[in-house]
């Protein structure tokens, strides 16, 4: 049953506690208002049949309702909401606070990137890496403008907001990823602004500490393992391998080419200049870009920067490969 | 019988500077009529961009330039003016017996604030490129700080016209009512006006304390202060449009239901009610900002509201009870108002509890939620009250069958166009983005020609009625049988309002009129 009104409603399946907790409230309301709507409208339309006018000169009637009607109409729709309201507080108090067990990261929105802060001092951009079946509490915060950081699979929403922190929580059912958008508007690359949550299998969250995860597919080349690097780091929501414009620069052509600056001589575009880019995005800006990339060193490997470098140079020109994500690495 | 043309001035100055309540009204109206048809563009061009989850039409941010004009044009140029700026302005001094408003001149200067405040948006959107949404948060907001200050400086004009047309009404209505007509002797349209313009009063002040934070660069205040602060002002606003919509509603259902109201008390105190509420209950807005105890605490005046939209719909549906209902195009407006209304109500009290405020707090489902209320709910009560008053302000009858076919589409572009937006929101889409999930496209798709078929059935309307004003056969005082005084002089009134001054008597709104 919670899998059809799952469907019917277009809710993204529930991957958490929390979730199911606000989806019976959702259910309770969806029904309820489809009662009521039922009996109200019902009794509309009824009465506009049998007191349809007969004639033109049918006369003007005075009813005036009773003092018990007029307490009725008031108390009855009252005490639903009341109800309704209760139930909505008591459901919310589980949502909104963390248990004691659960680990902490700090959420960092600024235009337009997530980061993600661990305990451990480790960050990552663009995808919250966590454990499953394991509370996980969020610190939100902005540096810059108001965010909103949403992950629909979680019911999960807090706005972020510079020089506050807020905190919510949520905790992964199953290892998976779950989409991140960003929800409330902050300039041009709001709608660019996403993310997915990483919720990894204990035993493989483990190897993730010690960083050995998430291993590259072995069967994989390496310009196919820089694509899923690119997907995985966010690269591709502001570089399109397509040839359209984002954000920032396309991937397409661009290696081997020499590239106008908007300050500086034109730089070719080779090993040296991108790995510059990824580490160092604000030095040697694309004319016509503004320098809003975050710096990446420390955030990917050495082989994770090779593995980009070699997608970039398959996109040289003709022969672009064939996509191995799933929608590809494409905005 | 239009036979009273002749007694009013002629030429565009007479129009121009005119001291008559009426003509004040038709200018606003057409005014007005201008910005609904751009900002239904603009939404248009919206749901076109969205027809598929990648850029089509436009980049990021010309999509963001699309829907702040969209919103703004939309908030600020009609939702909130619409009502009580047309049908107040022309109709309270009617329905009270009045010969004119308190401050006759003050009532044109209002329309020039519109002119002058409409012109300053529309310049900030279209040559400042104004891309921050109709909310025009801080900081992010002000990332064109000019074009924004033109935009801001737009919407004090509109607020100092606000604030002057609900001093004007209150003035009216304490001063100026027919003898015999006592507070409770007031039609629920007039109850209306005056709840909403005590509203507006409070209100604004508080707008204006926002204006100066963000005009004079006192901005460097806490954000969050100034999120509460900027939604007391638009959600009060927000709901002085709702209040009107609502008491035109009664109108309609007590005119073609030949009917009283079932409890005309209960009706008065539900619009005091949602104007009261409104003041207080804005924290809903930002719960996703604040804490859990905000969110619990922001509910109750939320709960209040919902009860008081709840008491008036009860008394609407029972006024049907026992009538003499004639199924007209105006009562059917009305009740789709009431329709909209509810699944906007509806969705409201979900957002209003905080798990689900969470969930759907930035979506899609918010936009649904709104636009329930203002495009199905508060358009549809605009339309209802275009269509009964429209031989009242004319002297001209349109046709019947020909309104009620426009009216059919309208009705069924509103539903396709704005409920799969909740589904959006269930999904997860966030508001504001021009891309999207591939699964999504079908409810775009829907909501995309949902909008086409509102914008025919728009077309067809006015054309409707602009024909009506051509070859419309002449109007009687009285068309629709309905009570009330505005329907006991001639159609078009004389500029005086009355030939001899009317008196009302006691429960007015008990006397429906029997031609």
């Amino acid at each position: 049953v919670d899998d059809i009104v799952s469907r019917l409603l277009w809710l993204p399946g529930g991957a958490s506690p929390g979730a199911r907790a606000v989806d019976g409230l959702h259910a309770a309301l969806f029904l309820a208002t489809l009662v009521a709507a039922a009996l109200f409208f019902g009794a509309i339309a009824a009465l506009m049949l049998r007191y349809r006018r007969e004639g033109e000169d049918e006369p003007a009637r005075r009813i005036v309702a009773p003092l018990a009607l007029e307490v009725a109409f008031a108390a009855a729709p009252l005490a639903a909401l009341v109800a309704f309201w209760g139930l909505g507080v008591s459901r919310s108090a589980a949502v909104l606070g963390a248990p004691a067990d659960a680990i902490d990261v700090t959420v960092v929105g600024r235009q337009w990137t997530w980061s993600f802060s661990y305990a451990d001092g480790r960050s990552t951009d663009f995808r919250l890496v966590v454990p499953a079946r394991r509370p996980v509490r969020l610190l939100v915060t902005s540096r810059d403008v108001l965010h909103g950081f949403a992950v629909p699979a979680f019911r999960v929403q807090q706005d972020a907001l510079p020089g506050r922190t807020a905190t919510t929580w949520f905790e992964a059912d199953r290892a998976g990823t779950y989409p991140i958008f960003c929800t409330e508007l902050c300039g041009t690359g709001h709608s660019s602004m996403r993310g997915e949550v990483l919720a990894l299998a204990p035993a493989d969250y483990a190897r993730w500490l010690e960083g050995r995860l998430p291993p590259p597919a072995p069967e994989l080349d390496l310009a196919r393992q820089g694509e899923r690097v690119m997907v995985t780091q966010g690269c591709a929501r502001c570089h399109s391998s397509t040839g359209e414009r984002g954000q920032g620069p396309t991937f397409l052509g661009l290696y081997g080419k020499m590239v106008k600056l908007e300050r500086g001589p034109d730089v070719l575009c080779d090993e040296g200049y991108i790995t510059e880019s990824m580490m160092d995005p604000t030095v040697k800006v694309v004319q016509g870009f503004t320098p809003s990339m975050p710096s990446y060193q420390g955030k990917i490997s050495a082989g994770e920067t090779v593995a980009i470098i070699e997608y970039i140079k398959s996109l040289r020109g003709a022969g672009v490969p064939e996509s191995i994500v799933p929608g590809g690495a494409r905005p | 019988m239009s036979g009273y043309g002749s007694a009013y001035p002629r030429g565009v100055a007479s129009w121009l500077l005119t001291d008559d309540h009426k003509r004040v009204a038709i200018l606003f109206l057409a005014a007005i009529a201008v910005m609904l048809g751009l900002g239904g563009l603009a939404g248009i061009l919206v749901r076109i961009e969205l027809l598929t989850p990648a850029k089509a039409l436009v980049d990021e941010h010309g999509y963001n330039r699309l829907f702040t004009a969209h919103g703004l044009i939309l908030v600020a140029l009609f939702v909130v003016p619409a009502i009580p700026a047309t049908f107040g302005n022309y109709l309270l001094p009617l329905m009270i017996g009045a010969r004119r408003l308190a401050f006759p001149r003050l009532a044109l200067g209002t329309f020039y604030l519109y002119v002058g405040g409409a012109a300053a948006v529309l310049v900030g959107l279209v040559r400042g490129g104004v891309d921050s949404g109709w909310t025009i948060y801080p900081p992010s907001g002000e990332s064109s700080p000019d074009s924004v200050a033109i935009v801001l400086g737009g919407l004090a004009l509109l607020g100092v016209g606000w604030l002057a047309t609900a001093a004007n009404f209150i003035a009216t209505i304490h001063r100026h009512r027919a003898p015999g007509m006592g507070f409770l002797d007031m039609p629920p349209f007039v109850w209306s006006l005056y709840a909403t313009s005590l509203v507006a009063v409070v209100a604004t002040l508080v707008f204006a304390v926002g204006l100066a934070l963000v005009g004079l660069g006192l901005g460097g205040g806490d954000l969050f202060v100034r999120l509460h602060l900027r939604w007391f002002y638009a959600h009060a606003a927000v709901y002085t449009a709702i209040v009107p919509a609502a008491g035109v509603a009664s109108e309609l259902i007590l005119a073609f239901a030949r009917k009283n109201a079932l409890s005309y008390r209960a009706l008065v105190l539900s619009f005091v009610g949602i104007a009261a509420a409104s003041l207080v209950s804005w924290g809903h807005h930002v719960f996703a900002a604040g804490s859990t105890r905000d969110a619990a605490l922001f509910g109750i005046p939320s709960l209040l509201l919902a009860t008081s939209l709840a008491v008036a719909a009860l008394t609407w549906a029972g006024t049907l009870y026992g009538g003499s209902i004639a199924p007209r195009t105006p009562l059917l407006y009305g009740l789709a108002f009431v329709f909209f209304l509810f699944f906007g109500v509806a969705s409201g009290v979900g957002l209003a509890a905080g798990g689900l405020g969470a969930q759907w707090h930035g979506t899609w489902f918010v936009v649904a939620h709104f636009h329930c209320i203002v495009a199905g709910g508060m358009l549809s009560a605009f339309l209802g009250a275009l269509h009964f008053w429209f031989p009242k302000m004319t002297g001209r009858m349109y046709s019947e069958r020909f309104a009620l076919l426009a009216a059919a589409p309208i009705f069924v572009g509103l539903c396709l166009a704005f409920f799969p937006e909740f589904l959006l929101g269930n999904a997860g889409m966030p508001r504001r983005s021009p891309t999207y999930p591939a699964a999504l496209e079908p409810l775009h798709v829907i909501a995309a020609a949902g909008s086409w078929v509102l914008a025919a059935g728009l077309a067809g309307a006015l054309g409707v009625l602009v024909g009506a004003l051509r070859w419309g056969a002449p109007a009687e005082p009285n068309p629709w049988g309905a009570g009330g005084l505005e329907w006991a002089t001639s159609s078009p009134p004389p500029p005086e309002n009355f030939e001899k001054e009317p008196r009302a008597a006691g429960e007015l709104r008990d006397l429906s009129r029997v031609p």
